[in-house]
């Protein structure tokens, strides 16, 4: 049906008013996107003449379960949540985000209890969920609690994205989940795993990697409402996984992320900034080592970078700590916090290997009765055709308002253990160790 | 409960489901009944879902420039306007094969670059998308100056839960099409050459 003249010159001028207003409307949200910002720089001074104090917990409870990939946030009074997932093994469908809350002054975790589900989240997002991952915890400019968790709808992790629920109330109830949309093909392979930050504007810093086509880190600007305002790439290529964020001035900082490649030596990946994220060095090894597993830091007060990793080239049954006091380039190993390599190297039967794990258990605060529990429970995840492997792993590091230092980790695949430690406790460990690396 | 990005989104896949009905052998009136009652069946919560909230998961929502294809084929249908003019057509599927071939490998690692970054609100991508919709206007490639337009105004509005407008413009659905037909196109035209170099 062909137009007359007179229609098609109508057609014409309302499809050119349309143009004319896209154009319009594209200019004038592109005027208030938000200006680059400096990062926000928050310190805790420590105490000064504390005695050397530390001490370790189980903050999961449940047995026989796959818990994994905790994170750690400060509640306004001082109490501490943690988040994880847990659930019948990584990856599977009744997989949930749990939480827990530590009371400081009793030295105690709360009940632990789901805080996300895979169909409450199905639900919420109006999309078919497969299956849910890593949770990050984050504190909002405006004070509101933010968790942002991994959703996979088709495929495996390389088919990840981002979710994110928020709470008013420290975590006792979450609003409605939305879904972070990051990546241009099917929303594929954004994950989150690094502590997130602040910039002086208020808008939040999400640092997360990719793992398809390539595997790299990123950093998501987010709003205070938590729509992403821009993405900024901190790697590229097929190695660096899980990136940290360290935050030295408003312009400065560097980045930690693990290694994924194959080519040794197996080192953390770092790259730096000076212009608060705009442009980040060429990523390049450091001298400590990496088993292609997650890790985790924090700036002290007087700038000294403290981080939490498996310093080792292969496995994870060490976990260690690090110290930096100019900014990154020497470290010294403050020694470990597990340590179960010589065990490994005697290849452990079951029995054997539960009985470790039991007295491990008894050594990280559990009771009598509870440690043979977990020792069994651990077997049951950790040994395959009689051999057995110890794993402590995805370390969630933070300095709470007091001065005091949370590592929470995953032991064993089965549990989230945390140890809490003061500035003077890192110092003596310090002071005893010789192990000092450097470029 | 439901966001408004939600309703959109969901919106957007059953015109899909409809529009793929419209194909279907049937007289005008039974194949708009057909339409209407597909995308009212896309949208009804089965088992705590509704189907296009399945076909959501794995599909993402559909870029603007698929749903008024889709609508323009559909609508075409039904109300007996005439199909796209060939010239336009191909416009459009070689600027869509063509961002898509410059996006996703970069966006997804292939390469330092991402161009993804760029729809999160570049003067320059709005500034070049402005001009595209005008040339194609001046071009008489109304559609395709549509298509354009509409993309970067519902970016503006926030029609959908991507804040990227690159999610408004492409999506891998259709880049698959615009591809598909091109290559089916270049491979017609071979054929065509070789069997008129046989007749010689």
């Amino acid at each position: 049906m062909a137009a007359s003249p007179r229609g098609g010159a109508l057609k014409g001028a309302v499809v050119l008013g349309i143009v004319l207003a896209a154009c319009g409307a594209g200019a004038f949200r592109a005027i208030g996107r938000p200006a680059p910002a400096p990062f926000q720089v928050s310190r805790i001074q420590e105490p000064r003449n504390e005695t050397p104090r530390m001490q370790t917990s189980f903050v999961s409870t449940q047995k026989g379960v796959f818990a994994h990939a905790a994170s750690l946030i400060e509640l306004r009074d001082g109490r501490v949540r943690a988040f994880w997932y847990s659930g019948s093994r990584e990856g599977a469908r009744d997989v949930e985000i749990h939480s827990a809350v530590l009371d400081p002054r009793a030295g105690k975790w709360g009940a632990e209890r789901a805080v996300a589900t895979r169909e409450a989240t199905e639900r919420s997002l109006e999309r078919f969920v497969a299956k849910l991952g890593n949770p990050v915890a984050a504190r909002g400019a405006d004070g509101r609690l933010w968790l942002f968790y991994v959703t996979v709808s088709v495929g495996g992790w390389a088919g990840s994205s981002i979710t994110a629920i928020s709470s008013d109330d420290e975590g006792e109830t979450w609003g409605a989940a939305r879904r972070l949309v990051t990546s241009p093909f099917l929303n594929l392979s954004t994950l989150v795993k690094g502590t997130p930050f602040l910039y002086a504007d208020g808008s939040l810093g999400l640092p997360v990697y990719h793992e398809f086509i390539g595997k790299f880190g990123e950093i998501l600007r987010l709003d205070k409402a938590g729509a992403v305002l821009d993405k900024k790439r901190l790697s590229d290529g097929r190695y660096s996984l899980q990136p940290v964020v360290l935050v030295k001035s408003g312009e400065e900082a560097l980045a930690v992320m693990r290694y994924s490649g194959s080519e040794p030596p197996h080192r953390v990946i770092v790259a730096s900034t000076r212009d608060a994220g705009a442009h980040w060095t060429p990523p390049a090894k450091s001298p400590l080592s990496n088993p292609d597993a997650a890790l985790s830091g924090v700036v002290l007060g007087d700038g000294a970078i403290l981080v939490a990793l498996n310093d080792v080239e292969h496995d994870r049954d060490v976990l260690s700590l690090a110290i930096s006091r100019d900014g990154g380039a020497r470290w010294s190993v403050a020694g470990d916090v597990e340590n179960q390599r010589a065990a490994s190297a005697e290849l452990l039967d079951e029995s054997r290997f539960a009985g470790i794990v039991a007295a491990l258990a008894r050594e990280s605060g559990a009771g009598a009765a509870d440690a043979g529990v977990i020792g069994e429970s651990v077997k049951l995840r950790s040994c395959k055709a009689g051999r057995c492997g110890f794993e402590f792993s995805y370390p969630y590091l933070i300095q709470t308002g007091d001065g005091d230092l949370h590592l929470a980790y995953t032991w064993n695949r089965s549990f989230i253990k945390h140890v809490r430690f003061n500035r003077a406790w890192l110092e003596e460990r310090l002071a005893k160790s010789s192990d000092e690396r450097h470029h | 409960m439901s966001g408004i990005t939600d309703l959109t989104g969901l919106a957007g896949l059953a015109v899909a489901a409809a529009s793929a009905c419209t194909a279907a052998p049937l007289s005008g009136r039974k194949r708009a009944a057909l339409g209407v009652l597909v995308a009212i069946l896309a949208l009804v919560p089965l088992g705590g879902l509704p189907p296009a909230a399945y076909l959501r998961g794995a599909t993402g929502d559909l870029s603007i420039t698929t749903v008024l294809l889709l609508l323009r084929f559909a609508l075409g249908r039904q109300l007996g306007w005439s199909p796209t003019e060939s010239k336009e057509r191909l416009a459009l599927q070689i600027l869509i094969a063509g961002a898509a071939v410059a996006l996703y490998p970069l966006a997804l690692g292939a390469g330092p670059f991402d161009p993804y970054r760029l729809g999160f609100g570049s003067p320059w991508m709005i500034g070049a998308l402005s001009l595209a919709a005008l040339a194609a206007w001046g071009a008489r490639m109304l559609f395709a100056s549509l298509c354009i337009a509409l993309a970067l105004l519902a970016w503006a509005l926030g029609w959908y839960e991507s804040g990227n407008l690159w999610d408004y413009l492409l999506d891998p659905l259709l880049s698959m099409w615009a591809a598909g037909a091109l290559a089916l196109r270049g491979a017609r035209r071979l054929l065509s050459s070789a069997a008129g170099a046989t007749r010689e």
